[in-house]
């Protein structure tokens, strides 16, 4: 026990560590009943057959692994073909042309920033201008893209007239360019957001190794590349995971973007992401059961890319041994 | 200061580009009002907060997504539409009769036909909900949906029997019965088809410009074919017959012999459905209509292509005259739009309004659907938007008067044309349509196929194969066999 006994008068004690536990206690009350609750019934429902046939509820049956299966294998039994697989390989690839060019721009203009050579003057304006498409509402910017970049839009007919796309090309009836747009308007917001993170970061960084460097005759690039990345990781590390979450669960700029009245996304199902896809067998098609087994796929990859970041990304020095409290003499 | 003065200016101008960005059409923010232009997002309706306000409900334009009338009351009577139609017609044809009953009504504009149903189902399970929908309308596209369950409430029930019915157009009845026959639901408007065609365009390309002489050119799909040729040579390549290929949608899919699921859950690919494929192909290729995703129907840039010069007809129909091309054609063109029939008869959707099974006031719901059996009501109707009503007396009478018709707004639009006249005898036609509950949702998976064949992206096996694996896909229950 840490502490030694206190002399002198012993008086009893009042207990105020409890009162902690009555102010945590509303959020794990709500988390149980409005996340876990429902957390684990979803589990639950992936292992029965639960749908509706127009307002005719059958189920909810036991059949074990059927869902899963349905998810995982399509009918000529092939593994992975199935379309919660194409929803989540369409939403990977969105996430991942997104978040590549998002980082490495990020961090350019976060060493830039935080740069004690150059000194940027108007870093404030800066700042809050490269933020900025972060506050708009998500549906307003997909809006506003899709009237830009559709068949009849003003930069389609820019680019055409330019010469740069061809006569009668069309992003919305084209995979890659509908990803590819949707994939620039993510990067468009996030990347500011990505950048005050690391810019929080590197400032967290001791200057005195900063100028020792310099003294020792470093150039911008070592400095970068040996003082400033390493002892970043750990930031990067959060905004990749935060960032891979948050990609995968993609939902409002997809649903508004490039989608018929049926909530499809255009052209060929190449821009429904996952959860896309989870809502429509819910609202649409009424099966809960499937609906459930593709939230736990969408689950497992979560889970799959976090672990990897974690090991590719985490510092393998040895855990610091705890301070021992040393005792009063 | 500086710094509090440049974000003064950010702010500003940020607020400014968003109010210019999703400004809707026929109702812009003026205020200041950084709140409310967040508020009327055109296409966020993730939004489901609703907000009240106890305004007429006849009172117009009424925004999107909201809800009239006072939902609180003790007597309110919840009606449920996706758009101002059944507002502007039903119930202020309604109001109009019973103006001391429509006060009670509180009328839900979802503000999408794409997710309509999705906020209706739950709703008609949950009959203490004080949102409970006691009156809906439903589409041609979904009607079987409501109409094969009990949530419906059978029209006997509400004292609607062959008396009342005998006016109707008889396909509109039998669309609205069961698969036991019992009657569901009840229409205020007939829908027969057409062709809608810009006449200083046909005078200019093809020599005539009466209705009479342009159907010639029209007659059938060959000849539309020939006469498509001749506007793209004629104009060199300028003007196209149709907008999107989407236009051909409905005159092939009106012709069908099985709905996309037939009683035993199967899936059925009419042969009709594959001809509109091919030949959606064809007038891509073409240059007939375009592929354009912007082009198709209900796109916004297709309302606005009506009136400019480039394209030559529209599949039209009833309603379609009244709530789509008058609201979307430049004011210049009004008289310049005739109506053919072109190259087949069909019918192309129209709303049936059903009852739901724990109404909270039968006698309210009895004397609304009265009314749309009524005579006058209907004509009451097409006075106020010139829609076509589902009431053979009524439309006799008013085909009489000539003169009427050709000061109508609708009549302004055809330079005089009687369009009652000519849709009487296309209607007198229409035999019952096939049609299944899962209709809305697999035609747009179909249209999405459809897609990918005419831009040359798919073979149309391809097309067809994966056209069936989304069905099975959403529908566990089809066997696409």
């Amino acid at each position: 026990m840490a502490g030694g006994q206190q002399r002198g008068r012993v008086h009893k004690k009042v207990n105020y560590a409890k009162y902690g536990y009555f102010f945590i206690a509303p959020f794990f009350l709500i988390f149980l009943i409005f996340q876990l609750g429902p957390l684990l019934y979803t589990v639950g429902l992936s292992f029965f057959e639960y749908y509706k046939h127009g307002f005719h509820e059958i189920g909810p049956n036991f059949v074990g692994f059927r869902n899963f299966t349905d998810v995982l294998i399509d009918t000529s039994g092939n593994w992975f073909q199935t379309d919660t697989f194409r929803a989540l390989g369409n939403t990977m690839l969105i996430w991942l042309s997104n978040f590549v060019p998002q980082i490495l721009l990020s961090l350019l203009l976060a060493s830039w920033f935080t740069n004690t050579r150059v000194k940027l003057r108007g870093q404030g304006a800066y700042k809050v201008i490269i933020f900025m498409p972060n506050i708009i509402t998500a549906a307003s910017i997909s809006v506003l893209f899709y009237s830009m970049f559709n068949s009849a839009g003003p930069m389609t007919v820019i680019l055409r007239n330019a010469g740069i796309i061809a006569k009668n090309f069309d992003f919305m009836n084209d995979k890659m360019a509908t990803r590819a747009i949707i994939s620039f308007i993510l990067f468009w917001m996030w990347y500011g957001n990505t950048m005050i993170i690391l810019i929080a970061g590197i400032l967290g960084i001791d200057p005195s190794l900063f100028e020792a460097a310099q003294v020792d005759g470093a150039t911008g690039g070592q400095i970068f590349r040996r003082i400033t990345l390493p002892l970043l990781k750990p930031i990067v590390l959060f905004t990749l995971v935060t960032s891979a979450v948050g990609g995968l669960q993609v939902y409002d700029i997809p649903a508004v973007f490039n989608v018929n009245q049926g909530g499809d996304g255009l052209p060929d199902f190449a821009s429904t992401t996952i959860t896309m896809y989870i809502k429509k067998l819910t609202l649409t098609s009424s099966n809960y059961g499937k609906a459930s087994a593709a939230s736990m796929m969408l689950f497992l990859v979560t889970c799959i890319i976090s672990v990897f970041f974690f090991f590719v990304l985490a510092d393998r020095d040895k855990k610091p041994k705890k301070n021992k409290k040393a005792k009063e003499a | 200061m500086k710094k509090k003065l440049l974000a003064l200016v950010l702010c500003l101008a940020m607020t400014l580009t968003m109010m210019t960005g999703c400004s809707e059409k026929g109702s812009e923010d003026a205020g200041g009002d950084k709140a409310k232009t967040e508020d009327t997002e055109k296409k966020d309706n993730t939004d489901d907060t609703k907000k009240e306000d106890a305004a007429d409900p006849t009172a117009t334009p009424i925004p999107e997504n909201k809800v009239t009338g006072n939902v609180d009351a003790k007597d309110a009577f919840v009606v449920y539409g996706w758009n101002t139609d059944i507002q502007d017609t039903v119930l202020k044809a309604f109001a109009e009769k019973y103006p001391e009953d429509a006060k009670r009504i509180v009328f839900v504009n979802t503000g999408g036909s794409d997710f309509y149903q999705q906020k209706i189902d739950p709703l008609l399970e949950d009959p203490n909900n004080k949102y409970y929908p006691d009156m809906y309308g439903m589409e041609m596209d979904y009607i079987r949906k409501y109409t094969d369950e009990d949530i419906t409430m059978p029209m006997k029930d509400l004292g609607i029997g062959d008396e009342q019915l005998k006016n109707m157009y008889q396909y509109t009845v039998e669309a609205a019965r069961n698969k036991k026959g019992v009657l569901k639901g009840v229409s205020w408007q007939a829908c027969p088809g057409g062709l809608v065609y810009r006449r200083s365009l046909a005078k200019k390309y093809l020599g005539v410009s009466e209705p009479e002489e342009v159907q010639k050119f029209f007659k059938d799909w060959e000849t539309t074919k020939k006469t498509a040729q001749t506007i793209k040579e004629k104009s060199s390549e300028k003007c196209r017959l149709y907008c999107g290929y989407t236009e051909l949608q409905r005159p092939y899919q009106a012709q069908r012999k099985d709905a996309w699921v037939d009683d035993d859950s199967n899936l059925k690919i009419d042969k009709t459905m594959q001809d509109y494929m091919e030949v959606a192909k064809e007038y891509v290729d073409n240059g007939f209509a375009s592929a354009g995703s912007a082009d198709q129907q209900w796109n916004d840039n297709w309302s606005a292509t009506m009136g400019d010069d480039n394209i030559f007809a529209y599949t039209a129909c009833t309603w379609f005259n009244q709530f789509t091309l008058r609201e979307n054609v430049d004011k210049k063109t009004y008289g310049d739009w005739a109506l053919i029939q072109g190259p087949t008869e069909f019918y192309w959707g129209g709303t049936w309004m059903g009852v739901g099974s724990e109404c909270s006031d039968k006698k309210l719901a009895a004397k609304i659907i009265s009314v749309l059996c009524d005579k006058d009501c209907m004509k009451s109707i097409y006075k106020n938007k010139n829609d076509y009503p589902n009431n053979k007396e009524a439309v006799a009478e008013l085909a009489q008067d000539e003169k009427a018709v050709k000061d109508s707004d609708v009549g302004k639009l055809f330079g005089g044309q009687n369009f009652i006249k000519f849709f009487q005898p296309i209607a007198e036609k229409i035999t019952l349509p096939k049609m299944c509950g899962e209709d809305f949702y697999i035609n747009n998976l179909y249209n999405d196929q459809v897609a990918q064949y005419a831009t040359g992206k798919k073979d149309k096996d391809t097309a067809i194969a994966d056209f069936k694996a989304k069905v099975k896909d959403q529908y566990d229950y089809v066997n696409v066999e």
